[in-house]
């Protein structure tokens, strides 16, 4: 199934009109019943015209035409308001296009709006928004998930057939799954990070929602590849997928320890039983001994390179300024009233793990434990096809839960960091509901470039639940 | 007194000569009006990336390999992090941890001889923008910001100003001859900060910074304003301690700019948007440049004095051009021509890049002196002429004196004897001598151009007097 496809062939047969489809979407969009948009692009309207236009002319080329399509605020559309849901930027319009926005404009997309996120990503409910927060659609009391929450919600609510986000320690795939909808994150590399506000650099990748797992093939397919403007992405090596079932997967034993809630233990054995009665999967447990060790080695990398990547928003060029006395009161101003207490957390976090003196200790350290995680997973794959495994050890939590309290709020990554920490690849899919009618969906983890062993399967899985 | 040490080191930073910035793709060009050269990634706009500037690397490579640094085989850069206006992204991207060249020495001239001097490292690194202080205001110009520099660092091996003056000088020249900057030190593409401690018997901590060195005189007169202050402060038993120290170039003074008791951290990590490389082979391998110091010797040994050899080095192309000529005549025979008549022309011996004639013409040029076909204030209008209207001396040579046939110098030749037949008469009553007067007049009709040596062979033929 495929939604993408089904609206282009309306469009070739001349059902609908672009303008049509997105007036659907942007319509539901501009209700933001759940605070999933900080910023409508009001002039995607024009593009769509344009687009009616050659589905009259017969000119129907590209493969996102007329798809309506929602941006994490913080990818760059040239000439929109890129805000990273913060107040240093609430007033920066994008000089540029990410080249994801490039490649996707190219082929046709039409682009509703910038999606609320938690301040420059850094969140996994999407409450640290300076836009307030965003809820989830299948109950408001509870969060959508983060930090890409909007993106999910865009894509959940009909807002959007698909989004980007981006996902530097689970924020693509905790907001999928806590919405009910597919959410990729590539392999560190396969996708441009050109345009990409960055949070951690050596983890962010943007990466795709849908409601349809054949639609995220779809523009995984577009925007994927070699950039020029980013020195740390690959060309996407040219695979061919043959699969041979039943896979060899295996899944974290520590899926089933006690901090996970049962209601997920016991969608996940049905979900096991699922595979090995299809003969899709044969499933054994596996073990990672570095599995405990993964948010503390998170947290170190990512909040240190956070520290500087942040520094350049100081007042000076562009952004929020509030002056001072003199230069330095004039930086502390800004920062102090710019940024939200998350980042400023993080931020000081990240000072003080790279000062000279702790930086062997915790840094350095870090990495070492960041390159016994990634042998522990390609030690695993020698064994397994395919790791399985839940996106988050709760169901969505509620509004406010766990915002005072940090430390709760960071065991929520406790499945998703170290995929970011290794830099593969990792498929957040949405599988059945919750006696509360709340999402539950799991993520199956690949080696480097596994992207396309992901789509097949869950095509067929797809296929076999409906 | 001589119980005093002198330990001075040095921080040199050289803006290469590439034709883009080191991280973008923005003109190199400080010539430009201010904020004229500047894109997304230059002035730190959120979401941009690196991309490293492939001929800064190689230039970096070229001058560790001309002073005999060693180069490891695999590079990376890091991140120096602090906050001023002039840096727009809050770090500098530099290298941190590793150097692209390590040890090494500089040639150094002194008199006849030539001295080494050792090269503690050099990195790679970007300029940072350049700030005006106007009535009280600073403005900043990011065209600089970004331009490629290089940092080269001495340990603290000079022992007094002037050493350190002809250590520099030969740097720059080492510079200049591998092409890779202009060294110009009033645009600052070539500038200085010196460190020095003056001990007493013992060896106390004290090194004092000095900045704002923007010429040899300042950073002379500076070490020897800095020399005197301590060692009087020594006798005196004033405490000195670690500090910075700004150069009045108008008071001729140094005055404390910052103690070292607050050290700034700069919080260095390796920059995660640009991956650790391997050094391209061809760098290592590609020929290099004749240096100053070959120059140097061969000039000595042809018997050019030192001090005569220093001016000729100023320039790569004219150490060239002359040895060049010294492969077909001594020196002696052309200095004058050279120091005297060319150079007075030359405004700015260092970017003295070429002639209006090669050296073929110049040899041809002497030849003709040589010969006596040039008479010597004939040769020196050539020059003259040459080096102000840029025209080949060859082509004023055929001008000026165009050789008259045989038969042309016969037919002057018979008309002088017609018009002085009483001359003729003295000769041939003995007075031989008054030849000479015939072929001067012979001279001045064929205006010059002729060999006076064939002329005189002519007229004695013709007057039997052979």
């Amino acid at each position: 199934m495929s939604l993408i496809r089904k609206i282009i062939s309306n469009y070739k047969e001349g059902n609908n009109f672009p303008s049509e489809v997105l007036n659907n979407f942007f319509s539901k969009a501009k209700e933001n019943k759940f605070n999933s948009f900080i910023t409508l692009n009001e002039k995607v309207f024009d593009d769509a015209d344009i687009l009616d236009r050659k589905v009259r002319e017969k000119k129907i080329e590209g493969r996102l035409f007329g798809i309506p399509i929602s941006v994490k605020d913080n990818i760059l559309v040239k000439n929109l308001r890129t805000t990273c849901a913060s107040k240093i930027l609430e007033n920066y319009i994008a000089p540029y296009d990410a080249t994801v926005i490039e490649r996707i404009k190219r082929e046709g997309a039409l682009i509703v709006g910038k999606t609320n996120l938690d301040e420059f990503a850094m969140g996994s409910s999407n409450e640290y928004s300076y836009f307030g927060p965003a809820f989830n659609p299948f109950d408001k009391e509870r969060v959508p998930g983060g930090s890409s929450g909007g993106s999910a919600i865009s894509v959940a609510n009909d807002e959007a057939v698909l989004s980007l986000g981006s996902d530097t320690g689970g924020s693509v795939r905790l907001p999928a799954s806590f919405c009910g909808v597919y959410g990729l994150k590539p392999t560190y590399g396969a996708v441009s990070r050109y345009g990409l506000i960055a949070f951690a650099s050596s983890l962010d990748q943007i990466g795709p929602f849908s409601k349809y797992v054949e639609d995220l093939e779809i523009i995984f397919d577009v925007i994927k590849g070699k950039d020029e403007k980013d020195n740390t992405s690959v060309k996407y090596p040219d695979l061919k997928v043959e699969i041979g079932y039943p896979l060899k997967i295996g899944v974290l034993k520590e899926s089933f320890s006690d901090k996970v809630e049962d209601e997920i233990k016991e969608k996940l054995d049905e979900f096991i039983l699922f595979l090995e009665k299809e003969n899709v999967a044969k499933i054994k447990e596996f073990e990672m001994e570095s599995f405990e060790y993964a948010i503390a080695v998170y947290y170190i990398i990512a909040c240190a390179e956070a520290s500087s990547n942040l520094a350049r928003y100081d007042g000076i060029l562009y952004g929020f300024k509030k002056k001072g006395e003199n230069l330095l009161s004039m930086y502390e101003n800004t920062r102090t009233h710019g940024f939200g207490e998350e980042v400023k957390r993080r931020i000081l976090f990240g000072t003080f793990v790279l000062k000279s003196g702790y930086y062997e200790e915790y840094y350095l350290k870090a990495q070492k434990a960041r390159t016994k995680i990634l042998r522990e997973f390609l030690k695993n794959f020698e064994k397994f096809d395919l790791l399985l495994m839940p996106v988050s050890p709760t169901l969505p939590f509620k509004i406010k839960e766990k915002v005072e309290d940090p430390l709760k709020m960071y065991l929520s990554d406790i499945f998703t960091v170290s995929v970011n920490l290794a830099g593969l690849p990792a498929i957040a899919f949405p599988y059945t509901f919750s006696k509360n009618n709340l999402p539950i969906g799991f993520q199956f983890i690949g080696k480097f470039f596994d992207e396309y062993l992901f789509f097949s399967l869950l095509k067929k899985i797809e296929s076999l639940l409906n | 007194m001589d119980e005093f040490t002198i330990k001075i080191g040095v921080e040199i930073h050289v803006q290469l000569k590439t034709n883009s910035k080191m991280f973008c793709s923005c003109k190199v060009d400080m010539s430009s009006e201010p904020n004229e050269n500047i894109c997304p990634i230059c002035t730190g706009q959120p979401g941009t990336l690196p991309l490293p500037n492939e001929r800064a690397i190689k230039y970096a490579i070229i001058v560790s390999r001309a002073l005999n640094s060693k180069i490891p085989d695999l590079l990376y850069f890091s991140r120096k992090n602090y906050f001023y206006p002039d840096l727009p992204k809050g770090y500098q991207i530099t290298q941190y941890g590793i150097s692209t060249g390590y040890g090494g020495q500089v040639p150094v001239i002194k008199g006849k001889e030539i001295l080494y001097f050792p090269i503690e490292r050099i990195n790679l690194e970007e300029e940072t923008a350049k700030s005006f202080y106007v009535n009280g205001k600073v403005f900043l110009d990011y065209n600089r910001c970004g331009i490629p520099l290089l940092e080269i660092v001495t340990p603290p091996v000079f022992d007094s100003p002037d050493i350190l003056i002809n250590f520099l000088k030969s740097l720059r020249r080492i510079l200049i001859y591998l092409g890779v900057s202009d060294c110009n030190m009033e645009r600052g593409e070539f500038r200085v900060d010196t460190n020095i401690s003056v001990n007493f018997k013992e060896v106390f901590d004290h090194r004092v910074e000095i900045k704002n060195l923007n010429s040899l005189s300042a950073i002379k007169d500076s070490l020897e304003y800095e020399i005197n202050r301590q060692k009087k402060a020594i006798l005196n038993n004033v405490k000195l301690t670690r500090e910075t120290r700004l150069w009045d170039d108008l008071k001729k003074e140094t005055r404390v700019m910052r103690t070292k008791e607050f050290v700034e951290d700069y919080r260095y990590f390796p920059e995660p948007d640009l991956p650790p490389f391997e050094v391209n082979k061809h760098y290592l391998s590609e020929e290099l440049p004749l240096l100053p110091d070959y120059y140097f010797k061969e000039l000595i040994n042809n018997g050019v004095d030192p001090k005569e050899a220093e001016i000729i080095l100023s320039s790569p192309f004219l150490a060239d051009f002359t040895l060049k000529i010294l492969e077909k005549f001594p020196f002696q025979k052309f200095k004058g021509w050279i120091l005297t008549e060319i150079l007075q022309y030359i405004d700015d011996l260092e970017s003295l890049r070429d002639l209006p004639f090669n050296h073929l013409d110049f040899i041809s040029f002497l030849e003709k002196l040589e010969e006596g076909l040039i008479p010597r204030h004939i040769g020196q209008d050539i020059i003259r002429s040459s080096m102000t209207n840029r025209v080949n001396i060859s082509e004023l040579i055929k001008d000026k004196i165009e050789i008259k046939s045989v038969l042309e110098i016969n037919e002057v030749v018979e008309e002088i004897i017609r018009e002085n037949i009483d001359v003729v008469e003295k000769i041939r009553a003995g007075k031989v001598s008054a030849i000479s007067y015939l072929v001067g007049q012979t001279m001045s009709k064929l205006k010059g151009r002729a060999n006076p040596k064939e002329i005189k062979d002519i007229i004695e033929k013709k007057l039997n007097l052979k």
